[in-house]
């Protein structure tokens, strides 16, 4: 008998119905939740344990090795391997932040087709129709296929792309991305094979050296080995006992490397190599207390006659400062002359890197020993792994020639961002127009990607399997191993299992690409390593070379013998002072363009780890700031935060102006990185990409440029206390020394 | 069973650290520190436990920058345990660290204010985690919400899952067994952890053979804090 | 004021207001940690079996004494045994059914602790606590059900007493 609702007992119902629904609603939801065991334990796991994956960091070329913390199926925390000969346990900010790639919510779930390019009209098809359709487009373009892939691709995947290219009869993959260019790969070991016989990277031992000359050189921050020369540098300060490194550094705009200078000189933009080229100049034709005897003999075989006032006028750097390098450079024991990306983007590069690796030639490297210059010896494995070679700009310049000549029916894409990486002059747009059918295997959707036809998700590297030959390689050649730490997301496919399987089809692939999955090819590949440090003998070589996170022999090879002599050009070496594009009256400032330490050189722009930590000099985040000198300011009428077009003969970006003392006056600095429209919405409407100011030619350091006020101006998003930008964190005094 | 009391240091090289940000990116992923948008940024709203202040020495062309690495000092005698109302922050004597209790903080910033290194950092929102992201989350540290304060703790839950291993293990906690993420990820080495009551752990090694070139920040404060800073440039040879 | 004095309407409606607070407090302060009814399972599980053959805790909850959680015995533990061990049993052919699909049992939680409260089995186990202590006497339950109310008063009611262990009313020994 319900009871009747009246006016008089309506409060008394309506209490204890609040009440009924207040007790329900407080109830502990936990209790709700349920508990599910596994139903077969994986063995090695205990509830509430983390279990740790070695695998290799992917996040820029270096190759560093890394555990990964697992519970329960998540990754929850990158650290570096401790056992890594390259990082022993170390890593940097873009390491860390590989997690946010693997969970990122803006990676594809599924194959895409898109209809019409650009359109972002993406439609999802199962992977058995992708692979089909790769399949027959492959088959239709007999050997007309092009391949273009970033420079931290997996070794077992460029062997696998490079056989199938050789066997349909197609060019061999291009290997092209900033980092290519901005670290200078390839110009590095042209200098190398003609100074010291061996087309290698050079590795400098920074831990070990007493007078470093950097010409330009960012080590500490992103260049060839970030944490390697790191920990280096923690050991050049104060690892020996009594003796604390000298390090100079020349640059124009103050880098990480530049703040922790004992001497920082503002060079001329494009001029390190006249420095170079002047110390060699002295070395030849003075005497001093110097160690060796010898390198005077050597210095010889470069140097010309010395104008010291020339030199200076060119460089910025006085008569004094240039003797000054010139003797503590000649008269250390282990001096290292360490030559910076950057001059491998002058029109003369390859004489201004054949200065400053001269230096290293005169005090008599590569020796072996502490201290010294060497060359990486990645090339003892050759015969055992095969692994990717960086091609320089006219290689790539080659084949956008044959897209535009409508030579590639189908091209692939793989770990490259072509179409927001290249500069406009060279004419990707008009290229990919005569590409009938393209290809990217991006997990997620980049500006390439968004002109594909087909986008077949590669799965994240720290879901993937493969192996990264080190590069450069410091005293032991390494091969770092790649292992999934997850499950893979959304069932997705690699691509070199997605290569083997389409070339099951293809009669010429299928005899070169036999094995039933890129597992198989790379257990095939590593049991033939001979007995390395961590891998044992053969029954476990496989198993202990995924734990312990890869191959490396238990001792370094013999130190190389000097250097053999044969190219060298006649002296003297004359590095010219080089011509900047762009007219200087209507382009009165040099562009400094530098790798940005947290978004590289913009693959990192989707992390919002790496987009909202302060940058390292400047502690803005999530902007393109144009960085000027206070004077420079001033003289041309504009201040922080000022909306600023930078214009140069070939683009025009916006950006902020930020004021930066440590800087030249005559010269702009802006960081690689931000300015997509695609790439996720971490990445998406933030910034400009500096890259556009730079035309189709391999000398990307020598562009002029012009900054107008466009009279707007923003907040900055900044973290630091700056005067006329917004209050902030209080205590500007440096209390040390 | 008497349990050891831990004296957990700090030291942070001047002369080694790179002003890399490692550590600021290991600290966000270790610790489940929310990341901040542009514009919230601007309001002067980003949160990084770990922040790499950067001073300006000198003027062009003599002009370096200058890095310090600045986090909670774990003051043994903290201007912000004091004045909390509610007692959500207060000190522990057995690891002499300045604990910060999320359940309890309602929000009043008076700590903050306190605080002279400005080191404790206010939830204005409730964290904006995107879904998959959330897979990365740390279980052993709580995901704070909004109104709550939260700073640096040293990764105590690295401290606390060491010392119960230890004892499931039967040994003793040993110098290097306990390393927070910022200290884990630093290439140069600039960060070195330990227990100071140690007397062979590496912090009262570095204390003792370095001893000229350390110092603490805002010493004269009496804030007592448990980093010491070990003076960068050429001050030592 | 005195309630006779107040309109009959207005000391309904103060009335109404404070029983709605009172509801509401005690729903707050009770419920959180409440040691409630047993919830219901979806296998009728019966530890009084299982400690009558002598099993141990620590053979299903297995990670007890090396991490915070107990941890959940696996389908594969069941079956190890219940493969051959009571096969006709109804009950034990429900959890089979589900090993037959290779899927886990969804157990409801009995014990709760709200998320900010990281309690850790490891340092409980090998400081010498029975799981009895704070789970009560799980051997002679047929249906698992929380015995006290695990507030903080009552983990405290506990951690004081110890000897020589000041750590224990730190507030970092179970709030990170």
């Amino acid at each position: 008998m319900t009871p009747k609702i009246t006016r008089r007992n309506f409060l008394r119902f309506a209490t204890l119905g609040a009440g009924a629904t207040i007790l329900a609603g407080c109830a502990n939801p936990r209790r709700w939740v349920t508990l599910e065991p596994y139903v077969r334990p994986p063995e090695e796991q205990l509830a509430g344990v983390a279990t740790w994956y070695a695998s290799t960091c992917r996040m820029c070329p270096a190759g560093c090795g890394i555990i990964v913390r697992i519970m329960n199926g998540r990754a929850l925390k990158i650290e570096g391997n401790p056992e890594h000969p390259l990082n022993q346990g170390k890593l940097c900010a873009r390491g860390q932040a590989g997690l946010q790639l693997l969970y990122n919510p803006d990676r594809l779930n599924a194959p895409v087709v898109q209809s019409g390019r650009g359109s972002h009209q993406f439609r999802a098809i199962a992977w058995e129709e992708g692979i089909n359709t790769l399949f027959d487009k492959l088959q239709g373009a007999g050997d007309q296929v092009a391949v273009l892939g970033g420079s931290s691709m997996s070794g077992h995947l460029y062997d696998i792309l490079g056989r199938l290219t050789s066997a349909i009869g197609a060019s061999a993959p291009v290997i092209y991305d900033p980092l290519v260019s901005m670290n200078g790969y390839v110009a590095l070991k042209d200098v190398d094979m003609a100074l010291f016989g061996k087309a290698a990277l050079p590795t400098y031992d920074l831990g070990n050296a007493d007078i470093v000359i950097s010409f330009g050189a960012d080590l500490l921050g992103p260049g060839l080995s970030q944490v390697r020369y790191g920990i280096e540098y923690g050991k050049f300060r104060s690892g020996r006992l009594g003796q604390r490194g000298y390090l100079v550094q020349l640059e124009p705009h103050q880098s990480l490397t530049g703040a922790k200078a004992d001497l920082w000189l503002p060079v001329q933009p494009g001029m390190e190599g006249l420095v170079a080229q002047a110390i060699i100049d002295l070395i030849a034709s003075h005497s001093f207390a110097s160690p060796d005897p010898l390198r005077v003999e050597r210095a010889k075989l470069f140097a010309g006659p010395v104008d010291l006032n020339k030199t200076a006028a060119a460089t910025g750097i006085s008569p004094t400062e240039l003797l000054h390098l010139e003797q503590i450079f000649a008269e250390a024991e282990r001096p290292l002359a360490i030559p910076g990306g950057g001059l491998s983007g002058l029109p003369d590069a390859n004489a201004s890197l054949t200065a400053v690796q001269a230096l290293n030639f005169i005090v008599g490297m590569p020796a072996g020993g502490p201290g010294g210059m060497s060359l990486s010896p990645e090339d003892q494995l050759s015969k055992l792994v095969v692994k990717p070679q960086p091609s320089s700009f006219s290689d790539l310049l080659v084949l956008l020639g044959k897209m535009k000549a409508g030579a590639v029916k189908v091209l692939l894409v793989l770990g490259s961002n072509p179409v927001y990486e290249l500069p406009l002059q060279a004419g990707l747009a008009e290229a990919l127009a005569k590409v009938p059918y393209v290809v990217s295997f991006a997990p997620i959707v980049d500006e390439t990607a968004a002109q594909a036809d087909l986008i077949l998700p590669d799965r994240t590297y720290l879901e993937s399997w493969g192996y990264d030959v080190l590069s450069p390689a410091f005293d032991l050649p390494v091969v770092s191993s790649q292992q999934p730490v997850v499950t893979p997301r959304f069932d997705a496919r690699s691509a070199a299992d997605v290569l083997l399987t389409v070339a099951k089809g293809i009669p010429a692939a299928a005899k070169v690409l036999s094995w039933t999955d890129e597992v198989a090819f790379l257990k095939e590949v590593i049991a033939q390593f001979p007995q390395g440090a961590v891998t044992g003998d053969n029954g476990v070589i496989w198993e202990r070379y995924l734990q312990h996170g890869g191959w490396w022999p238990a001792a370094a090879a013999a130190p190389q013998g000097p250097a053999t002599m044969q190219a060298l050009p006649p002296p003297p070496l004359q590095v010219a002072a080089p011509q900047f594009l762009g007219d200087a009256g209507q382009y009165p400032f040099f562009l400094h363009l530098y790798v940005s330490s947290l978004l590289s050189d913009g693959r990192g722009a989707n992390l919002p780890w790496l987009q909202a930590s302060p940058d390292p000099l400047t502690t803005v985040s999530w902007q393109t700031l144009v960085e000027i000198n206070p004077a420079t300011a001033q003289k041309i009428g504009v201040e922080d935060g000022e909306v600023v077009k930078v214009s140069s003969p070939y683009g025009e970006i916006e950006g902020y102006i930020y004021t930066y003392p440590a800087m030249r006056p005559d010269t702009v600095a802006i960081a690689t990185g931000q300015g997509h429209i695609d790439y996720g919405r971490y990445a998406s409407q933030h910034g400009s990409n500096p890259l556009l100011l730079v035309g189709a030619q391999p000398a990307w350091a020598s562009v002029r440029v012009n900054v107008t006020s466009t009279g707007r101006k923003v907040k900055l998003s900044i973290f630091e206390w700056k005067p006329g930008v917004e209050e902030g964190f209080p205590n500007q005094a440096f209390p040390g020394g | 069973m008497a349990l050891p009391v831990h004296k957990w240091t700090m030291i942070i090289d001047l002369d080694r650290c790179t002003g890399c940000g490692a550590c600021v990116v290991a600290c966000h992923a270790e610790n489940n520190v929310p990341v901040q948008t542009e514009r919230e940024i601007t309001r002067l709203r980003a949160m990084h436990w770990i922040r790499i202040e950067r001073y300006w020495q000198g003027a062009y062309p003599d002009v370096q920058a200058r890095f310090l690495p600045v986090q909670c000092q774990q003051c043994g005698d903290a201007p912000c345990e004091s004045v909390c109302p509610v007692y959500a922050t207060n000190h522990s004597p057995t690891e002499n660290l300045n604990l910060q209790t999320y359940n309890r903080c309602v929000g009043t910033r008076y700590c903050q204010n306190n605080d002279p290194y400005k080191v404790r950092f206010f939830n204005f929102f409730d964290p904006d985690f995107e879904d998959s992201l959330t897979n990365q989350l740390n279980p052993d540290v709580t995901v704070r919400t909004a109104g709550i304060m939260e700073k640096c703790t040293f990764c105590v839950q690295r401290i606390r899952r060491a010392e119960e291993d230890a004892l499931s293990r039967g040994v003793s906690l040993k110098d290097g067994d306990v390393i927070p993420a910022c200290v884990q990820t630093c290439p140069p080495g600039a960060l070195v952890f330990g227990n100071l009551n140690d007397p062979n752990s590496q912090v009262a090694a570095a204390l003792r053979e370095q001893e000229q070139r350390s110092f603490r920040l805002l010493e004269s404060l009496g804030t007592d804090p448990a980093i010491y800073y070990l003076k960068g440039g050429s001050s030592h040879a | 004021m005195r309630l006779k004095t107040v309109s009959p309407v207005g000391r309904r409606i103060i009335i109404a207001v404070v029983v709605i607070l009172v509801v509401a407090a005690a729903a707050i302060l009770l419920f959180v940690t409440e040691a409630r009814a047993a919830p219901a399972q979806p296998i009728a599980f019966n530890h009084q079996v299982m400690g009558q053959l002598g099993i141990q805790c620590l053979y299903c909850h297995n990670t007890a004494r090396v991490s915070p959680a107990a941890g959940m015995p696996s389908m594969a533990k069941c079956m190890g045994c219940h493969k051959v061990v009571d096969p006709t049993n109804p009950v034990i052919k429900e959890v089979a059914a589900y090993w037959d699909k290779q899927q886990p049992i969804p157990w409801v939680r009995v014990n709760v602790m709200p998320r900010f409260v990281f309690f850790s089995h490891e340092a409980h186990v090998n400081n010498g606590v029975s799981c009895e202590t704070c789970h009560g006497d799980v051997n002679h339950m047929t249906v698992a059900h929380q015995v006290v109310n695990m507030n903080m008063g009552w983990c405290l009611d506990c951690h004081e007493k110890q000897p020589n262990a000041p750590q224990l009313i730190d507030c970092v020994i179970c709030h990170r």
